[in-house]
């Protein structure tokens, strides 16, 4: 590949650019000014409950989708089916919906009322809203679409021809799924979840609206950092720079150890 | 490029500008006061009252943050103090109205309760008000006089994410002011005056305000026979 | 017996073909690119569906639409050696061979890698072959099974000139030793020649001609098959050995029946003159040399006139002619093959 070099870009180009790098960057320079560094640490340890709940609750929630993404992304990929466009709107629906419409149509089927809801209660005395299951579920509706998206791109990626070759030896559907393009599609799927687990850390106002808000159980960073605003706006702030940095590395190490 | 950028500074100079063409008074009021702030502005008869409901925290942090508020309405003197702290209230802010809590249950009370003490019962789905807002700090007073202890299943950010999840169905229960139940289409049971906190609502006109006359015309406005009148007709103590 | 009769319609493309072949012979086979070569493989791979006809495989009922049969590809039992071998990228040599083997029997893999000369190979990861090695590699994948119908396509086709070869000879040597119904589809004559008993000539989706590579090349019944083989090729009208030919000219040939008539001239057997020849030649004819095409030993020339022929000489005695001249052209007519249309 030719380096690029900036001779190669207009210079109209390059102002608007870093216009928009500046509306990017600017709140984090600002959250970064605002830091009360001497408080960090003694912050980041009275959060520790809420990051717990976090760290849970987004890779939690990230199985879930994975586990429903990636057949979704197959399907999109491979199926030969009429309402594919239907389906990929419907599945990038939460990707643009407000969060808290997320959370109350999660309420309006998930919910204790809910069709889906109450038959869970009757069958399995399950109930979702102010639980822990219920916070996985709000970040697994909100980070679905990305893993399900980005793998049907690296599904579709592939050589077809391959899963042919497969099939002529023996391999049937599972086989050349499990065995031929599930490798193969690898460092899509593992940049899919990598987005969807950094959709589901920052995930509020599904899960606020959803599961609720309690200490320990559905109040997960983003959640505590909203309420310390009005306890100790200080306090948001270390927490608010932590979720930015963990959120910023885990997307900059996953892109340098996926891009290849 | 003249093109490019001309297009992101008329957009952003025109959205940034939009509100000073027609005076508006803009009011920031508490989640708990949404409807009757409304029929107070209809009322008053000022055509350009722009209402901002949020949380009394979020309230605070705005004003922190350099929001164009005029006046800010608060549920609890709390928030009102944090302002006048922050050096952003002109004046003194001004007592207008009071409530009280109640107990918020499913339309007609199907799991019979009565007083404060059924809350405790095991099994029941009780979300209460954050204590970071108005709501949850008389919430935690009123249990306290009580000497009741609850474990909620939630604790909401505003007073109307309670009541919303009794009326969703999702909570059995939920503590929220007297005036939340006003046409909310739920049922509530009443609490003892020995131990429910009264609430206190202040008007406070901002340093920072656009026209601070018409500001200080809207708070003696609220304190009026009439706005009493309207704030009586939605259960307030005025 | 493997009996194939079907006709499958593609974007567009329709190939309808029929033929039968036993397990003791290799077929090939040949057509120009576009020609449904490919198409017919994956047909008989179950990788694409017919609209009509049937694939019977010792009575076995492989495809049927009419009778709403279709085995999936994993349900026959194919090796399907496909035109850039397409490797798994994702596993070595050994673990693609043994794809297709269930796990007790994977030293099967090892056996086959062994017999191909590919064990040094075996952890090696496709990226690192060359094309023939590469090429072997998904041969021995196929093999490993002991399918009942072999499918090569193109074997040689992304294998470099040096090892080609050596790659052919063991290609030649598997397809002799494999027990089942073996076809391969390649674009190439000399392939076809070096590595199958029979040859089914594949045009715009249909066959033109079946046969043995001795049969194409002395009695070539398309102008394709006859350029494939590299023969001269007329159609016309045969009445007292002398045929007619659509351009108006006529070919005197020795033995020739009456009626429609093909026939076909080796290029060696075409003379060239500076002078009109004397003597017994029947065919004799003045002509222009059009273009001078010269190979490794021979040198093919065109010549245009009554009757358009190529002529194949020497390079020593091409040397004597140019472009653009005129030349005698003398054809016996013991060399002009002529057969019903």
């Amino acid at each position: 590949m030719r380096p690029a070099t900036a001779g190669n870009i207009p210079a109209r180009l390059i102002a608007l650019a870093t216009l928009g790098l500046v509306l990017l960057m600017g709140p984090l320079i600002g959250l970064l000014i605002r830091m009360p560094w001497t408080r960090l640490l003694g912050d980041v340890g009275d959060a520790g409950t809420a990051v717990r709940v976090s760290v849970f609750v987004s890779v939690s929630a990230t199985a879930v989708a994975a586990g429903l993404g990636v057949p979704l992304g197959w399907v999109l990929a491979r199926g030969r089916f009429r309402a594919r466009a239907v389906l990929r709107a419907v599945i990038l629906l939460p990707i643009v919906l407000p969060p808290v419409v997320s959370g109350v149509a999660l309420l309006a089927s998930l919910g204790r009322s809910g069709p889906i809801g109450s038959v869970l209660g009757e069958l399995f005395g399950l109930t979702l809203p102010f639980t822990m299951a219920g916070a996985v579920v709000a970040a697994a509706f909100v980070a679905l679409p990305f893993v399900a998206l980005v793998s049907e791109a690296g599904f579709q990626g592939l050589d077809r021809n391959l899963e042919d070759v497969a099939a002529t030896l023996g391999a049937g559907p599972w086989r050349r799924f499990r065995r031929i393009a599930l490798p193969q599609a690898l460092p899509a799927l593992g940049a899919g979840l990598v987005l969807g687990w950094a959709r589901a850390i920052g995930e509020f106002g599904a899960t606020i609206t959803f599961a609720g808000n309690l200490s320990g159980r559905t109040q997960t960073l983003p959640l505590a950092i909203f309420f310390e605003l009005e306890r100790d706006p200080e306090a948001a702030f270390s927490l608010s720079l932590v979720l930015v940095l963990v959120s910023l590395g885990v997307l900059f190490t996953a892109r340098r150890a996926w891009s290849r | 490029m003249r093109g490019g950028l001309a297009l992101v500074a008329v957009v952003l100079l025109g959205t940034a500008c939009s509100g000073t063409g027609e005076r508006h008074l803009i009011v920031g009021a508490a989640s708990s006061m949404t409807e009757v702030a409304h029929r107070l502005a209809d009322s008053y008869g000022l055509a350009h009252i722009e209402l901002s409901v949020a949380g009394s925290q979020v309230l605070v942090a705005q004003v922190r943050e350099g929001a164009p508020l005029d006046v800010v309405l608060t549920a609890d003197a709390g928030t009102a103090r944090a302002l006048v702290d922050l050096g952003a209230v002109a004046g003194r802010p001004i007592l207008f109205a009071r409530n009280r809590l109640a107990i918020a249950v499913a339309a007609g009370n199907p799991l019979a309760i009565s007083e404060l003490a059924d809350l405790a019962r095991p099994g029941l789905t009780v979300v209460l008000a954050a204590p970071e807002v108005p709501a949850g700090q008389y919430t935690a007073r009123l249990l306290e006089n009580a000497a009741v202890s609850i474990s909620p299943s939630s604790l909401e950010p505003s007073v109307r994410s309670v009541l919303a999840k009794v009326q969703l169905g999702e909570a059995d229960a939920g503590i929220v002011y007297q005036t939340d139940l006003e046409r909310s289409g739920i049922s509530g049971v009443e609490l003892p005056d020995e131990i429910n906190p009264v609430t206190e609502y202040y008007a406070a006109v901002l340093k920072e305000a656009s026209d601070p006359g018409r500001a200080e015309a809207f708070v003696a406005y609220l304190q009026t026979p009439e706005a009493a009148g309207i704030l009586r007709e939605f259960g307030f103590l005025a | 017996m493997l009996s194939c009769h079907i006709a499958a319609i593609r974007n567009g493309f329709s190939l309808s073909v029929g033929f039968d072949l036993t397990t003791e012979e290799v077929v090939a086979v040949v057509g120009p690119n576009g020609a449904g070569k490919t198409t017919l493989l994956r047909v008989l791979a179950g990788l694409d569906p017919v609209q009509a006809g049937s694939v019977v495989v010792d009575d076995e009922v492989w495809e049927d639409p009419g009778r709403r049969i279709r085995l999936a590809p994993e349900q026959r039992r194919v090796g399907y050696v496909p035109q850039a071998a397409l490797l798994f990228p994702h596993l070595d040599v050994r673990h693609n061979v043994a794809f297709g083997l269930d796990r007790h029997q994977a030293q099967a893999a090892d056996a086959w890698l062994d017999r191909l000369g590919l064990e040094p190979l075996a952890d090696a990861m496709p990226h690192e072959l060359s094309g023939g090695q590469a090429q072997l590699v998904a041969f021995a994948r196929a093999q490993v099974r002991r399918p009942r119908l072999l499918l090569l396509d193109e074997p040689l086709a992304s294998v470099d000139a040096a090892n080609r070869t050596a790659i052919r000879r063991v290609i030649r040597r598997e397809l002799r030793d494999s027990p089942g119904y073996r076809v391969l589809v390649t674009h190439d004559p000399l392939e076809a020649a070096a590595l199958a008993d029979r040859v089914v000539v594949l045009d715009e989706g249909r066959v033109t001609q079946i046969g043995s590579v001795d049969d194409l090349r002395s009695r070539p019944r398309s102008r394709y098959v006859a350029e494939l083989v590299g023969m001269n090729f007329f159609s016309g009208h045969a009445s007292a050995g002398a045929i007619t030919l659509d351009t108006g000219a006529t070919l005197v040939s020795a033995e020739v029946p009456d009626g429609p008539a093909l026939a076909s001239v080796h290029p060696r057997a075409v003379s060239l003159y500076f002078e009109r020849p004397a003597g017994s030649p029947r065919n004799v004819w003045l002509g222009t040399i059009s273009t001078i095409e010269p190979s490794l030993e021979q040198v093919r020339v065109h010549v245009t006139g009554p009757i358009d022929v190529v002529a194949e000489v020497t390079r020593a005695g091409a040397a004597a002619f140019s472009e653009g001249e005129p030349v005698w052209v003398a054809v016996k007519a013991s060399e002009v093959t002529g057969y019903p249309q």
